[in-house]
């Protein structure tokens, strides 16, 4: 009888123990939807950080038609510039999208690894909590 | 019974003998000791990631460092993305992009000015109003390919934007002759090629770079010494960092020192203090005692009574980091550059409470006899 009703204890107190865990592994889970809608915020500002500035310098663009050789050709040369200098700023930006977006889904990675080997640990704790070393000499 | 004392002599020898044996490895080099140095002469110069992270000491301790040599480097901040609640998120991609080979992406100034209004209302870093004092030398050259030289001239505009009258800032930018120096420390007579963009990024231009950034910082000096003769001292870093996790944070556990002889301990006068930041694949692992004794930095030392402090930088590996989680790649320093990114985690790594400014910062100390 003794022996029912302390099982029965154990038992419960590894209900509780796993509810517990349950509560945390939620709250990572919060935490981690957390930190993605953060990343996800940043690389949307900064994606219209750059749409913006990309806008702003192509309307600031003034075409005008060339009157003479020297000009034709000092046009051309700055086109090719301008073409240069594009395709480097849209590199650039494409890096700083893809180390935002890298960064954030690190952050949501650790979080629910630090929380996943936690919860590892934390079961084999209550397992163990559960059962005594008596009850598994006896078996 | 107790043993004979000649025996316990040779005992303790043996064990003490076997201590430095063992403990060889992790340091193996003295501590940094200390020297009749000015606490009010010690400047800092830096070239490209040394030049970032010079500027990111003069910025952070403006109270203690009377003046800056920046070659081939940017504003400060350049690479932070954002300030958060307990310090900056920075991006290698800014760092590489905008801070090196896209300017055009730049900030406007006065966003690195806020930047630093922000960080000093904090408590973070010196107030700017110090630097108002400040002495600046400034250098980029027409061939540069890796560091656009924008990116110098946007670095020499936040100073004068900070209040440094033009007589005190020295910019040298497009004027040596041909066709200009590349990435690199500019010497008189030693290295590649002046247009060179190649290891060891120290080129032979004729022009003598530490001479004229030394007397902008310090007004004019004595010529230098034809072969200096004081002496270069190995000294252990690690002792700077938290738990002497150098190699975690990027730092070398060696540092080196140059100390002329009229520096010595008995000097008749108090000498000056200048800290040399090397740039990323320069340091003592990857050049040996190239660029602390190559750059012309010791020749006008040895004349001039000033002790020159070269901290190593070193090549950080995802598996030295502290933490090795998820991302851990983009915490990582695979060149071994000065820290202006925020590598390591370490977020505050532009502010005195940066690992390595912090530990750069406890050396000037120590040199000058303030510190432990």
């Amino acid at each position: 009888m003794e022996n029912a009703a302390q099982i029965f204890a154990s038992g419960l107190n590894c209900f509780h123990e796993l509810l517990a865990i349950d509560v945390r592994n939620g709250e990572a889970l919060g935490m981690a939807q957390q930190k993605m809608l953060e990343g996800m915020g940043v690389l949307a500002q900064r994606q219209a950080e750059i749409a913006e500035e990309t806008w702003r310098r192509l309307l600031s663009v003034r075409p005008s038609v060339p009157t003479s050789a020297a000009a034709f050709h000092a046009a051309v040369i700055g086109q090719v510039d301008s073409i240069k200098t594009t395709m480097m700023e849209g590199q650039a930006n494409a890096n700083i999208l893809t180390e935002l977006a890298a960064r954030s889904g690190g952050d949501v990675a650790n979080v629910l690894q630090s929380r996943m080997l936690a919860a590892l640990d934390e079961v084999k704790a209550a397992l163990e909590q559960a059962a005594p070393d008596k009850f598994i000499a006896a078996a | 019974m107790p043993l004979p004392p000649a025996i316990l002599a040779r005992v303790v020898g043996a064990l003490l003998a076997a201590m430095a044996w063992f403990g060889g490895g992790a340091s193996a080099a003295d501590p940094l000791g200390r020297f009749p140095a000015d606490p009010g002469q010690v400047s800092v110069s830096g070239i490209s990631s040394g030049a970032f992270m010079a500027n990111q000491l003069h910025v952070a301790h403006s109270a203690g460092i009377m003046g800056a040599g920046i070659i081939a480097g940017g504003p400060f901040g350049c690479a932070v993305d954002r300030v958060t609640g307990d310090g900056v998120a920075a991006l290698v991609s800014l760092a590489l992009g905008p801070c090196m080979s896209t300017p055009t992406l730049l900030k406007p100034v006065a966003f690195y000015g806020g930047l630093i209004a922000d960080l000093a209302a904090r408590g973070w870093i010196d107030p700017p109003a110090n630097l108002v004092r400040s002495r600046v030398y400034l250098f980029t050259g027409k061939a540069d390919k890796v560091v656009n030289s924008k990116v110098v001239e946007t670095g020499a505009s936040l100073y004068r934007a900070l209040g440094v009258p033009p007589q005190q800032i020295d910019f040298r930018d497009r004027d040596l002759p041909g066709t200009g120096a590349g990435h690199s420390w500019v010497t008189k007579n030693f290295g590649n090629a002046c247009d060179a963009n190649a290891s060891p990024y120290i080129n032979n231009c004729n022009y003598d770079q530490a001479g004229e950034m030394l007397q902008t910082l310090y007004g004019p000096l004595q010529p230098p010494a034809v072969a200096p003769d004081g002496r270069i001292v190995a000294f252990d870093q690690a002792e700077f960092v938290p738990g002497k996790a150098a190699k975690a944070n990027g730092l070398s556990d060696t540092g080196y020192l140059y100390v002329p002889k009229a520096c010595d301990a008995g000097a008749a006068q108090p000498c000056r203090l200048h800290v040399v930041l090397h740039g990323c694949l320069q340091s003592a692992e990857v050049l040996g005692a190239e660029f602390h004794t190559k750059i012309g930095v010791n020749e006008w030392a040895d004349t001039n009574r000033i002790i020159v402090v070269y901290p190593q930088a070193h090549a950080t590996t995802v598996s030295e980091l502290s933490s090795q989680g998820a991302g851990a790649m983009l915490n990582t320093n695979p060149e071994g550059c000065w820290n202006w990114w925020g590598y390591a985690s370490d977020a505050r790594f532009l502010a005195r409470q940066g690992v390595q400014i912090d530990a750069l910062w406890s050396m000037v100390r120590r040199v000058t006899g303030q510190g432990n």
